[in-house]
């Protein structure tokens, strides 16, 4: 069976030797991706890889946590970008076997120069993708400063991979300084995931750019389970509140808000969950879901969450032709995959 | 069937509500607008659709402890607990039990009332919010109250709170789009399930019941992140050292979070059940609508869809329920 596993992160090799070289985010990185090799170290990855040889398993790859736009000044990022961008192309280039594909990388602390790599990913490196995190620095992504950046990808037909980031400096408590025990990751992720899909509704963003493909890491993250505060719930938007008139948010969308989210894809990364897998089959269809599996992020640095995710969507009756667009062909048209 | 988790604003607690607190916070614009909130003759005309129909009340959000003082929020508390009780004893056959209403500003005070609610005025367990005026769950001061509904064998009923104060973005003062509500509360609740766990709760007081609002917020779905996601707990952490937390723990921590109920309110939709049930499994999850807040026909239709044999489904529909609140050993 082919796979295509659509949203998996790896550190091209000239990109992770500078960010080795970086002061502060980039030295954190360093210290915490050292114990899973199969992210920067390629030899390693491979065999990761080699382990689902029998199956016609490849990857398209993204870089790992954090942003580009967390690790310096703009045009440190702009730098990392270029450095990230060629190193993928040259991977996908050299290992059509391995890296089918690849989501660029882009400087989002200096819009302008995003859009001008986005265009020169799409372009000259034949990106897929481009890879955006659920906020900027703190900034929500349907500020108008980043409008071009999905204009871009949108101009060219190319998915926004989305990708959650939050740290323990969101609080999940008024009364206290930050968040504890990880659950600014374990909850906040998704939940910053979700945010950021809402935003690109209600901001509009959606609706100016309707032809726009967006990629909701692990499986559109709270949006299936919560159908039902997606769907009638915010049919209501506005009602809850008093200290702001909201009335003309719905009025001002072309479509019903539950709409928005149901046309946009979503992978099949969810740490081997089977019931949150079924749940997502359920809300998007086969025609919206991607194979995922987050690699190398699992507690095995590697295989573990590609050999679960297989086996929880093998477990899970459907007819072959669905199976089939789950695993790869769905991923072929969304990326504009070479066909094999 | 009983309808384990239903809201309801009494005559008498409205009223005193109005005279303490003419800003009543945000939410409370949309519960004016839910008529059969205050109005029992719409109350009862919705459940009459439905034959062999009863409810559980409680209080709607918001918290007491958001919206008025201390002492003003444990009168409105006596107030709302003494009208759920005179509900009950009048209308018997549509509500058989009341969940009391409790501020947590005092927690003495609320471990009275709770007391008073359950052995005088025949309350069959608490309602308490995910967080207490912004603090979590799983202070000290907040204990006892744990403690007490142990020994007293009856449910805590966990409501998800938050307004728009909390923001979702660094660069913002506030959270846009209601979704503080449509997202914020589900994760509130999966927050304060976590604190809970974490701090040992269930390890000091193994029988301990809670159910949660909404199909038991984000865990069903997320098991892949606080299963094998959280088992590497400190991993991400630089600032802190966290290794001792889950080792603390008598059990495998994913265990815990199983040991919560989940109630079926979601809003009419079928698509996140089946993920409930196979978190929770058939004993630990509980009809509930959210009514009227929730719709009660598309909630029995998308229960309908649900995988159970007759007696998982009585158990889900009105079994556990009965269990939970020990109905049959009422006076």
């Amino acid at each position: 069976m082919r796979y295509v596993d659509a949203f998996c992160h790896f550190f091209p090799k000239r990109l992770w030797d500078r960010i080795l070289t970086l002061e502060g985010a980039g030295a954190g990185i360093g210290s915490r991706m050292r114990g899973i090799p199969a992210i920067y170290d390629l030899d390693e990855r491979m065999r990761v890889m080699d382990l689902f040889s029998q199956h016609d398993y490849t990857q398209v790859i993204s870089l790992g946590m954090p942003p580009l736009e967390q690790l310096g000044t703009p045009e440190v990022s702009v730098e990392l970008a270029k450095l990230a961008n060629d190193g993928m192309a040259e991977l996908v280039q050299k290992h059509p076997d391995r890296f089918a594909g690849y989501a660029a990388a882009l400087p989002m602390n200096d819009p302008d120069a995003a859009v001008r790599e986005a265009e020169r990913a799409f372009r000259d490196l034949g990106a897929n993708a481009v890879q955006i995190h659920s906020n900027i620095n703190g900034a929500p992504l349907d500020e108008e400063r980043f409008f071009p950046i999905f204009e871009m990808a949108a101009k060219h037909g190319k998915p926004v991979c989305l990708h959650p980031s939050r740290g323990n400096e969101v609080t999940d408590y008024v009364t206290e300084p930050k968040s504890r025990y990880e659950i600014w990751w374990t909850f906040g992720w998704p939940y910053e995931t979700s945010a950021a899909m809402a935003r690109l509704v209600f901001g509009g963003v959606m609706d100016r750019l309707p032809d726009l493909k967006i990629l909701a890491h692990h499986l559109g993250a709270m949006v299936p389970y919560f159908e039902g505060r997606v769907g009638p719930g915010w049919d209501q938007l506005g009602k809850r509140t008093t200290d702001e008139d909201l009335s003309g948010v719905l009025a001002g969308l072309k479509k019903r808000p539950l709409d928005y989210f149901k046309a946009m894809h979503a992978d099949s990364a969810t740490f081997g969950s089977r019931a949150a897998t079924v749940c997502g089959l359920d809300f998007y269809g086969a025609d919206k879901v991607l194979f995922a599996s987050d690699c190398p992020f699992d507690p095995e640095r590697g295989p573990g969450y590609i050999r679960e995710t297989i086996k929880v969507l093998e477990s899970i009756d459907m007819p072959e032709e669905d199976r089939l667009k789950i695993n790869y062909r769905n991923a072929e048209g969304f990326f504009g995959l070479k066909p094999r | 069937m009983i309808d384990i988790y239903t809201h309801i604003l009494p005559r008498a607690f409205s009223e005193a509500l109005g005279k303490v607190s003419p800003k009543l916070g945000n939410i409370t614009a949309r519960l004016q607008g839910v008529r059969a909130l205050h109005d029992l003759d719409a109350r009862f005309r919705a459940m009459d659709e439905v034959p062999g129909y009863s409810q559980v009340i409680s209080l709607p959000n918001p918290p007491l402890e958001d919206i008025v003082s201390a002492p003003q929020a444990a009168d409105l508390a006596r107030i709302a607990n003494d009208a759920m009780a005179e509900l009950c004893a009048r209308h018997p056959e549509r509500f058989p039990a009341f969940v009391a209403t409790l501020s947590l500003l005092d927690p003495e005070d609320a471990l009275r009332e709770a007391d008073r609610a359950i052995t005088t005025l025949g309350a069959r367990g608490v309602q308490i919010f995910t967080n207490v005026a912004g603090k979590p769950l799983d202070l000290p001061e907040y204990q006892p109250l744990f403690a007490a509904m142990a020994g007293h064998d009856l449910p805590v009923w966990l409501h998800p709170a938050r307004t728009a104060d909390m923001a979702d973005y660094a660069s913002e003062p506030k959270s846009r789009f209601e979704m503080w509500w449509c997202f914020g509360w589900p994760y509130e609740t999966s927050v304060a399930m976590a604190r809970l766990v974490l701090s040992g709760l269930f390890d000091q007081h193994p029988t301990l019941k809670i159910i949660t609002h909404h199909g038991g917020g984000m865990i069903p779905t997320f098991d892949g992140r606080v299963g094998p996601g959280m088992a590497v707990l400190g991993s991400r952490t630089t600032d802190e050292d966290l290794s001792g937390i889950l080792p603390a723990l008598r059990r495998p921590h994913l265990d815990y979070f199983r040991d919560f109920y989940a109630d079926t309110a979601m809003f009419g939709s079928g698509t996140g059940l089946p993920a409930s049930l196979a978190f929770f499994g058939h004993e630990h999850l509980v009809f509930s609508t959210d009514a009227p807040l929730g719709p009660i026909p598309e909630t029995l239709r998308a229960l309908e869809g649900l995988d159970l044999t007759p007696e998982q489904r009585h158990a889900v529909m009105r079994g556990n329920a009965e269990r939970l609140l020990r109905l049959h050993a009422r006076d």
